[in-house]
Parts: C-alpha cells; sequence; structure tokens
C-alpha cells in the first residue's frame, strides 16, 4: 500500500473497501509513539498449572538454583568491600571444591601458565590453585628457571613430549605471553618474552591471526 | 524496535570490535563471515543466553559466553582482547563452557584453535528440572540423582557418578543404612541401554611414535555403536555419611571444612570415558508425552494408551526425527498391549480404524497385511500439537471470537474480509477490528493475488491466512521474551528486597550455631524474634511471588518445546 499521499490525501490508489474500511469512515488514529511498556491486557492470564509434577519441579528448580552457585563451576567475581563486617559471614561462606579439568580434551592453551604465585598476589585461590594444585611446585619451579636461563623455548617442548598427558605445557611463543596476568611484572614480562616468540613460534603468522597485535602495538603487522 | 531473525541471515558479526584501533575485527571479519551463513540469533535468544549463563555460572563466563554467542567462532586471543577480560579468566571460563558441553572447539588451519558457542544448548538449561523429573518418573530416585549429577556437571565418568550418587542417597537414609554402588550401577547400566545417557566423544588413543610436536587440541571421536557402551567395572562399596555433624538440614556449609583428600590417589578403572546426559531422549520422550496426553484429551484413555503402546514399539527401531514411525501390525500391536489391558483384538481394531480416521491424522493407515499396518504420524502429530498452541493463545489473549475467526481462516486457509465476516457470523466492524489485532501481531498474515500483471492494489486480492511455520516462530520468539522477562522480574525481586533476606538468612545461621551448641528454647525463641510479624509478611509474599515466576517459567519452557520441536520437524521436510 505504499501510495504517496501527496496532493490532496483523499485518494487511495487501491478499493479500500477490499481492505474492510468504508469509504469515508473515520480510520484509527495514526499512533506517534511506541506502546507502553506495560500494556492493558483485556483477559486475565489463565492461572498456572499446579500439580505433584509441577510442585517437584519447582523445588528442583530453586535448588538446583542453588547449588549451582556453590559448584566450582561458578566463577565469582570479586565481590566490593562490605560496609560493615558481618560476623554471621563465617558462618556462611561456601567452601568450594576446586576443579580440574581433564586436560587431555582440552586444546594445549588451555593450561594456565606455571607461574606460581604462592602468596597474597593471588586473588582467588581457586583460578590460581588450579594450576599449582596439579604439577608438583617445585619440579614446576625448576623448569621455569631452566627456561628462562635458555630461553628455548623449543626445547622445553620436546621434554614436555616425554612426560605424559596433563603434565604437558605448551610453550608456544604466544603462550609464554600469556603471564600479563600477573598484574606486578606485566610489562616486564612481555619484554623479556618477545625474544621468545621469534625462537618458539612453529605458526606465527602475524597476518592470519591478528591477536598478536594487541601486545606488540610497535610492530606493524600486516 | 527488536530485531526479527536476522534480516539477510548474516550474523552481527560485520561490526567492528570495540576500541580496536586498525586492526579491528571490521578488517577480517567480513571476508569470513561473507562465506559463511552462520545461524543466528535473535535478541531476545541472546538476552536469555546471558540471562541463563549469567545465573549459573557468574558473570565472567556469562561475558565470554555471550561474546562468543554474537560474533561466532574465535580464537583465545581475540576473545580475551574483545571481552577485556584477563586471558587467565577467559581459558577459565572457557574451561567451565566446554565441560558443559555448552562451547566447542575446532583446529583451524595453522594451529588456530577457535571456540564456538552452542546457543540453543545455553537455552536447554531451563529445562533441567523436567529433565531430572522426568528421570524420577522412570527410574525413581537413583536415576533421577544420576541424571542430576551430570546435568551439574555436564561430564562425568561412571565410577564418579555412581560413587557421588551412593553417597548422597546414603544421606537420606536412615542412621546405619547405606546405599551400594551396585545398585546404582544397575540403574546407570539401564539409562545407558534405554538412551538416556551417552558417552561423550573421547580422546582415540594414539600410539606414542608419532613423530613432530603434538596437535595444539585432541580431536573427539565417537561412534554410534560406543555411545551407550558401558564400560565393565567391578564397582564395589557403599555410600558414606559425611562425618561432621555441623551440617544442618538447611544444607548449610560447616565451618571447617576438611580438604578435598585422599580420592584423587586411588586409580580410577574408567578413566577418560565420561557421560553425559542425552538431551534428544528426553526430548523425544517428552514429544511421545504430548502426543499421548493429545490422544488422552482428544479421545480416551483406551485410544491413549494404544498409542502410547506403538511408541514404545517405536523407541528403537525409528530415529527421533523421523516424519512417522514404522509400520507396527495390528497383530504385533494386540501382542504389545500393557499386560492389564484387556481389550479384544475386535475392540483394538475398532479402536485403529478410529485413530486412523480422525481428522487431526495422528495415526494413519499405511497397509493391510498383519491385520492392518499403522503408523503414528509424527511430524502431523507434532504440526497439530503447535497449531492447538496457537489457538490457544491467540483465545486468551484476544477472546474467544477472534479464536473462532482464527480456526476458521486455519481451516478454510485463505479468506477475504467478506468471506470472513460471512462465515464466521461476526459483524464486519468487529470482524475487522478482530482481524486487524491478529494482524498486528503476526498471527495471521495477507497474501495479495494480483489479477493484473502490474499489482495494482484496487485490482488485487487480500487473502487472510495462517502460515503455521511462521506464526510458531513469531511465539516462539515471544516465549523466550517472556521468560527473559521472567527471569528479569524474579531478579528484581529478590535484589529489591535483599536486606531483608540477608537478615533472615543471618537469623537462621545464628540459629543453627546455636542449636548445634545446645541452647534454649526461650533463647531460640528470642533470636527468632529478630523478625518482626510485618516482615515475616514480606518474606512470605516474595516467597510467594518467585514461587509464582519460578512456575511460569518452567511452563513457557513447555510451549518452547513444543514450537522448537514443531519448526525442527519442519525444517527437516525441507
Amino acid at each position: 500500500m505504499a501510495g504517496n499521499k501527496g496532493r490532496g490525501r483523499a485518494a487511495y490508489t487501491f478499493n479500500i473497501e477490499a481492505v474492510g474500511f468504508s469509504r469515508g469512515e473515520k480510520l484509527p488514529d495514526v499512533v506517534l509513539k511506541p506502546p507502553p511498556l506495560f500494556p492493558d491486557t483485556d483477559y486475565k492470564p489463565v492461572p498456572l498449572r499446579t500439580g505433584e509434577g509441577e510442585d517437584y519441579m519447582l523445588a528442583l528448580k530453586q535448588e538446583l538454583r542453588e547449588t549451582m552457585k556453590r559448584m566450582p563451576y561458578f566463577m565469582e567475581t570479586p565481590e566490593e568491600k562490605q560496609d560493615i563486617e558481618r560476623y554471621s559471614k563465617r558462618y556462611m561462606k561456601v567452601y568450594k571444591e576446586e576443579w580440574i579439568p581433564d586436560w587431555r580434551r582440552l586444546p594445549r592453551e588451555m593450561m594456565p601458565t606455571k607461574k606460581c604465585k604462592k602468596g597474597p598476589k593471588s586473588k582467588k585461590a581457586k583460578v590460581t590453585g588450579q594450576g599449582t594444585s596439579l604439577t608438583n611446585p617445585a619440579d614446576v619451579l625448576k623448569k621455569i628457571e631452566e627456561l628462562e636461563k635458555r630461553g628455548d623455548g623449543e626445547k622445553s617442548d620436546e621434554e614436555n613430549e616425554e612426560k605424559e598427558g596433563s603434565k604437558e605445557k605448551s610453550k608456544e611463543g604466544d603462550d609464554d605471553e600469556e603471564d600479563d596476568a600477573a598484574e606486578q611484572e606485566e610489562y616486564d614480562e612481555e619484554e623479556q618474552e618477545e625474544e621468545n616468540d621469534y625462537i618458539n613460534s612453529y605458526f606465527e603468522d602475524g597476518d592470519d591471526f591478528g591477536a598478536d597485535s594487541d601486545d606488540n602495538m610497535d610492530e606493524a603487522t600486516y | 524496535m527488536e530485531q526479527p531473525r536476522g534480516k539477510t541471515g548474516w550474523t552481527e558479526v560485520t561490526e567492528p570490535g570495540p576500541g580496536r584501533p586498525g586492526f579491528g575485527a571490521s578488517d577480517r571479519r567480513p571476508r569470513a563471515a561473507a562465506l559463511r551463513l552462520l545461524s543466528t540469533m535473535t535478541q531476545a535468544e541472546i538476552k536469555l543466553c546471558s540471562l541463563l549463563l549469567q545465573e549459573h555460572f557468574g558473570e565472567i563466563v556469562e561475558k565470554i559466553g555471550v561474546h562468543l554467542i554474537r560474533t561466532g567462532s574465535q580464537p583465545l586471543r581475540v576473545i580475551a582482547h574483545d571481552t577485556g577480560t584477563s586471558l587467565d579468566q577467559v581459558k577459565k571460563a572457557l574451561c567451565v563452557l566446554i565441560q558443559h558441553n555448552l562451547v566447542i572447539y575446532q583446529v583451524h588451519k595453522r594451529g588456530v584453535v577457535e571456540y564456538e558457542a552452542q546457543c540453543s544448548r545455553v537455552l536447554r538449561m531451563l529445562r533441567y528440572p523436567r529433565y531430572i523429573y522426568t528421570a524420577k518418573t522412570l527410574y525413581s530416585d537413583t536415576g533421577e540423582l544420576i541424571v542430576e549429577e551430570l546435568l551439574l556437571n555436564g561430564k562425568m565418568t561412571m565410577s564418579a557418578v555412581v560413587k557421588k550418587v551412593a553417597d548422597r542417597l546414603t544421606e537420606t537414609m536412615e542412621d546405619g543404612k547405606t546405599m551400594d554402588y551396585a545398585e546404582v550401577s544397575n540403574t546407570f547400566v539401564r539409562l545407558a541401554d534405554t538412551h538416556f545417557v551417552q558417552r561423550c566423544p573421547f580422546v582415540p588413543a594414539t600410539e606414542n611414535s608419532d613423530p613432530g610436536p603434538p596437535p595444539p587440541a585432541p580431536t573427539l571421536v565417537i561412534n554410534e555403536k560406543d555411545m551407550y557402551l558401558v564400560p565393565k567395572l567391578s564397582l564395589i562399596g557403599k555410600g558414606k555419611r559425611r562425618r561432621s555433624s555441623d551440617e544442618d538440614a538447611t544444607g548449610e556449609p560447616k565451618a571447617k571444612r576438611p580438604k578435598h583428600t585422599a580420592d584423587n590417589k586411588e586409580p580410577i578403572p574408567d578413566d577418560g570415558i565420561y557421560w553425559q546426559a542425552n538431551l534428544d531422549r528426553f526430548h523425544q520422550h517428552f514429544r511421545d508425552q504430548g502426543i499421548v496426553s493429545a490422544v488422552a484429551n482428544r479421545m480416551d484413555q483406551t485410544s491413549s494408551e494404544i498409542v502410547r503402546t506403538m511408541l514404545r514399539m517405536s523407541e528403537i527401531t525409528t530415529p527421533s526425527n523421523a516424519p512417522f514411525t514404522q509400520p507396527l501390525s495390528s497383530n504385533e500391536i494386540f501382542r504389545s498391549l500393557p499386560v492389564g489391558y484387556n481389550i479384544s483384538k475386535q475392540v483394538l481394531d475398532q479402536y485403529l480404524t478410529l485413530l486412523a480416521d480422525d481428522p487431526l491424522e495422528f495415526v494413519g493407515k499405511s497397509g493391510d497385511s498383519g491385520g492392518g499396518m499403522y503408523v503414528i504420524n509424527l511430524h502431523k502429530a507434532l504440526g497439530s500439537l503447535a497449531t492447538a498452541t496457537l489457538e490457544s493463545v491467540v483465545q486468551e489473549r484476544f477472546g474467544s471470537r477472534c479464536a473462532r475467526i482464527f480456526r476458521l481462516v486455519l481451516q478454510k486457509k485463505h479468506l477475504e474480509q467478506k468471506q470472513v465476516e460471512d462465515f464466521a457470523m461476526i459483524p464486519a466492524k468487529e470482524a475487522k477490528d478482530m482481524l486487524y489485532k491478529m494482524l498486528s501481531e503476526n498471527f495471521i498474515s495477507l497474501q495479495e493475488i494480483p489479477k493484473t500483471p502490474d499489482h495494482a492494489p484496487s485490482r488485487t486480492f487480500y487473502l487472510y491466512t495462517v502460515n503455521i511455520l511462521s506464526a510458531a516462530r513469531m511465539l516462539l520468539h515471544r516465549c523466550y521474551k517472556s521468560i527473559a522477562n521472567l527471569i528479569e522480574r524474579r531478579q528484581f525481586e529478590t535484589k529489591e528486597n535483599k536486606r531483608l533476606l540477608e537478615k533472615s538468612q543471618r537469623v537462621e545461621a545464628i540459629i543453627a550455631s546455636m542449636q548445634a551448641t545446645g541452647a534454649e528454647e526461650a533463647q531460640l525463641q528470642e533470636i527468632e524474634e529478630m523478625i518482626t510479624a510485618p516482615e515475616r509478611q514480606q518474606l512470605e509474599t516474595l516467597k510467594r511471588n518467585v514461587n509464582k515466576l519460578d512456575a511460569s517459567e518452567i511452563q513457557v519452557d513447555e510451549t518452547i518445546f513444543l514450537l522448537e520441536s514443531y519448526i525442527e520437524s519442519t525444517m527437516k521436510r525441507q
């Protein structure tokens, strides 16, 4: 019904009776604003179904909601400081079991880097604990020292391949840069490991993998 | 104004990523996106996914998940950059999402691993209570807990499930009694045999002689015959109660909890063999339930039992997305009727004839051998259920006269304005009003039939028609919006009363700890009175409202299931 309402609006381009209005009848007003947020309904909704099944499912749903919050999969955001320290908070703290995924089923890049930060720097035991609880901290520290000395990521890869599944660590160049999770030494580490990038990379291709450009803004990758 | 299902079918991927100077997403994406037709998700679905992820996994996982849903497949680094989240957190979030089968990964060329979200799977989280309750009705408490654990954890090994469920069941039993692992195992095997749980794809065992660097990500495989194969385990043991007595009935955790201990050191017999709930099988069950109850409503109990028997016989022989079941002979059906049912062969034949003649065509006759070969028309049945849903919505929203017009147009397929007035026997003015109301809400559409090649409006027929598929889609979209609204309102109500809720929780915690240390009744009474009567009233009202909102969510999800099944079944036909 795209008629242009140019000169003299009364002429319709089609037979108005076909759509049910008679000639000269008052047409409904043009709506000039969006519909109301909570429109009135003419008819009240039908009441909800009740019954044993429905009641059980309701209880299940609410229980599941609470349970999910306590599972290790629920990642908490750091809470804002409470205005008043509540005594009962001590009794309501939820101790979550740590969850360690089966690394064999996941891409290698998923493994957190093994910079053990035991101490007050780690925000939440869960997040960093994931890495440290899995491997022997002494081994890991040793490894890291070795690596930093040699600065030779490729060799450490070969060493890794000898070890069984879950202890595998991907030392590809970009993984070293993952330490930007470390709050303090962010910038320094990146600078250090830039050198490793060149040595380690099997597949680094700046064109395809535009993400590299994030961290090295001085390299124009095209 | 809401975006309807993407105008051209492309995703929103062509928008430039936020704050990315120069090397933005807009540079790379259009090339890739132009060549890929990704399934678009409407704004309503994305919003609902966001609410669900946030409620179940927290804000960080929600941010990552929603980002992936919006933008499609992306590698790790890009996700971290675009969402402004630390790499560590992105990794953990992705691990959680992958564990729960909400995100999958794929290795692309040059070793780049990309992650893709499964939006429809996220929406299934709404249905968890229904899955668990169904398991309860079929396999009682043991089955219920097995399915619950699998859903809560995404995937688990059989031994882990059996142990956990045995422990949980033991908690509920009387003192001194424990649940045996063998019993739980048996139920697990039954669930696997009937395909309600299935094996997850696994990492194939590779020989160590493989030279070169390991792949960036394992390729997971599973073939049809292994999917329900239960490993031979001899799980011996009984469930254990938790030793500490500080836990009280409200399930509050203890103040001191021993660290997760020694179980890690025992070798796991079925290591690497993970199981997940098979949602498709549950959906098949829901569909069958829907058909049976529809037949029961339309005809009688006996007919519905016959249909139920036929569906049960077809469970294994017919794939769940087939348009109709394999033909079953009347003799076979007679033999398979439930034991208590005493109807004679002739009566059965009469019922079958009646069912086959019914205009709804749930049952069809496909031949005469074996006393008559009958099939269940699954696709037609779903269509009828979807149509009934539409009719019901029209009736409840617009009134029964509108519903009459709707059913009329449905039946006659195409009608002119005048004809509607005549057939429905409703005065012109009202009929017009109703038609336009339904038209504006897209239950009814207009079909133009030009008389002349120039499509002049004065010489064109305008016919009202109901396009069931698009009306179903429209209604489905509204359902998603409804549930999102319900969740938001529930969260709002809870937030409004947050102070009061926290106070009541604190009081409960204090009472619990006082009870543990042995306090007198009078003291407990005093503590309870910390919550005043009007506050109790407020809490009662809150509880009632939250219950109502929760129950509504569950019921709307049933409609969603019906509509989605119908739409899926129809799309497969095309």
